[in-house]
């Protein structure tokens, strides 16, 4: 595939993020979507995607690697750093060098851990549609300075259309609200989780690796990733995916 | 997070003694959720979801009628994992009526007019459905619809515990938060393969494990997960 522009880059991404009007919308899919788009398209070496359930409850929806993945877990289960700061406060957090004292005493545990992990700085957009945040999008540098103010309303522009695309979404469901799109989504999260260990174990490899691999087929076959997993968990998924590799 | 309305039952769950879940407390449950009526179905290894607990004096006629017709929205919640919201049964224009041939009038003769079955699931474990329905139409609203799922959410973990219970009877029914962890499930997707065994049986290992061992079901998901435990058919076993 030629190289594109920015702008087609741009243009990709956003009609991506748009393309959400259609049967079997999976969220969790998109939002790694959105993740693997941010990387792409700003300077950034990570991102990170959590979604609040009806009850508040932050969960980690998808992560452009397994280290931050790993990362946005820590936090959740901590109770501490930039998403779950950004969707208690319901606005952004601006950039937060990681390797100081401000950030140490702000994030005592996620601050030293994202460090750790090679990162410089982060910052978190929230997933918001009028009055109502559904998430957080994390963002994570592993070179020195902020992140620049145009590419910071980039990820805005990104993080907004995504949301409006997880609200939109079409369901079978006669009165299918916000709250019960969100539900589904988590839901569908969970089936997933399940399948990456399954195949992980079937393939002998590590989660992300089966994850990996998992979204490559769903994308070539055009099919949700969920139901991907659903296939995989109950034994009828492709056998190219099933083949059982040995140590 | 607890609803304030599961707080008592919660409470007494581990001194319950006998077979099979403690009798919840639907009426208040309904209350809560502006029902007029609600019924516990538990579908316990994929076998045929039954109602084991209702209230209100329409609730075991509406799933009578699913029963006997082999259909219906606490079918399809138990079994398929849908949620099925039916704020007006006797609309003619509304999905119900092509999913359900003569189920939607059927409904309606028995005097309910709005009906909302919840899936109880982990994942692609499917334990039952929690239905209630309304004489009046009209839809829940999104704090009720909010309250329905915690509510839906606590008793999928009362379910997947009272079935760890029975193979392990000395198990406390609630224990952990920690089936909010991803690694958890995805411990228990590895555990399946392992094991040649579905989820739910996967998932009632993991956990009796971590019982038996006095150790955070997290832990021991880590522990599957980076191939430092294997918990074999028979007993439990560390390689």
């Amino acid at each position: 595939m030629p190289e594109l522009s920015r702008e087609e880059q741009l243009a990709t991404a956003f009609v991506d993020l748009a393309d959400t009007l259609v049967q079997d919308f999976d969220v969790i899919g998109f939002l790694h979507t959105l993740a693997d788009h941010c990387v792409e398209l700003l300077d950034v070496a990570a991102a990170g995607v959590l979604l609040a359930t009806p009850t508040g409850q932050l969960v980690d929806a998808a992560a452009s690697d397994e280290r931050t993945r790993t990362l946005e877990l820590a936090s959740i289960e901590w109770d501490e750093g930039p998403c779950r700061d950004c969707f208690r406060f319901q606005k952004p957090v601006p950039d937060v060098q990681l390797a100081t004292t401000t950030a140490e005493m702000r994030w005592p545990r996620f601050a030293p851990r994202a460090v750790k992990f090679g990162f410089t700085s982060v910052v978190a957009a929230p997933l918001r549609l009028h009055d109502q945040v559904i998430g957080a999008l994390n963002l994570f540098r592993d070179q020195p300075g902020p992140l620049n103010a145009a590419q910071l309303r980039l990820a805005q522009a990104l993080a907004d259309t995504a949301t409006i695309g997880v609200l939109q979404q079409r369901a079978v469901s006669e009165q299918m609200t916000v709250t019960a799109q969100l539900q589904a989504a988590l839901d569908s999260r969970v089936i997933i989780e399940q399948a990456k260990g399954y195949l992980a174990n079937r393939r002998n490899t590590d989660v992300e690796e089966a994850f990996t691999v998992m979204r490559g087929y769903a994308r070539s076959h055009q099919t949700r990733l969920t139901e991907i997993a659903r296939q995989v968990l109950q034994g009828t998924a492709d056998a190219s995916l099933l083949e059982r590799r040995d140590r | 997070m607890i609803l304030p309305v599961m707080a008592d039952y919660l409470r007494t769950l581990n001194s319950h003694a006998g077979p099979g879940l403690a009798p919840l407390p639907l009426a208040a449950c309904a209350d809560m959720l502006g029902l007029d009526g609600l019924g516990l179905l538990l579908a316990p290894g994929g076998e045929k979801a039954e109602l084991v607990q209702s209230f209100g004096e329409r609730t075991v006629a509406l799933e009578d009628l699913q029963q006997v017709q082999g259909q219906g929205p606490s079918l399809d919640a138990a079994h398929h994992g849908a949620l099925i919201l039916l704020p007006d049964v006797a609309d003619t224009t509304a999905f119900a009526t092509d999913r359900w041939l003569g189920l939607p009038g059927a409904i309606e003769a028995l005097g309910v007019r709005a009906v909302f079955a919840f899936p109880l699931r982990i994942g692609v474990i499917a334990l039952g459905a929690l239905t209630g329905h309304r004489v009046r139409p009209g839809p829940m609203s999104t704090d009720q619809l909010t309250d329905a799922f915690r509510l839906a959410g606590t008793i999928s973990q009362i379910a997947i515990a009272t079935a760890a219970q029975a193979q392990l009877p000395s198990a406390p029914l609630l224990d952990e938060p920690g089936l909010h962890f991803a690694e958890v499930h995805q411990a228990t997707g590895m555990l399946a393969d392992q094991l040649d065994t579905d989820c739910d049986h996967a998932l009632i290992r993991l956990r009796g494990y971590a019982f038996s061992q006095n150790r955070p079901l997290l832990d021991v998901a880590r522990d599957v997960l980076a191939r430092r435990l294997r918990l074999d058919d028979n007993g439990d076993n560390t390689s």
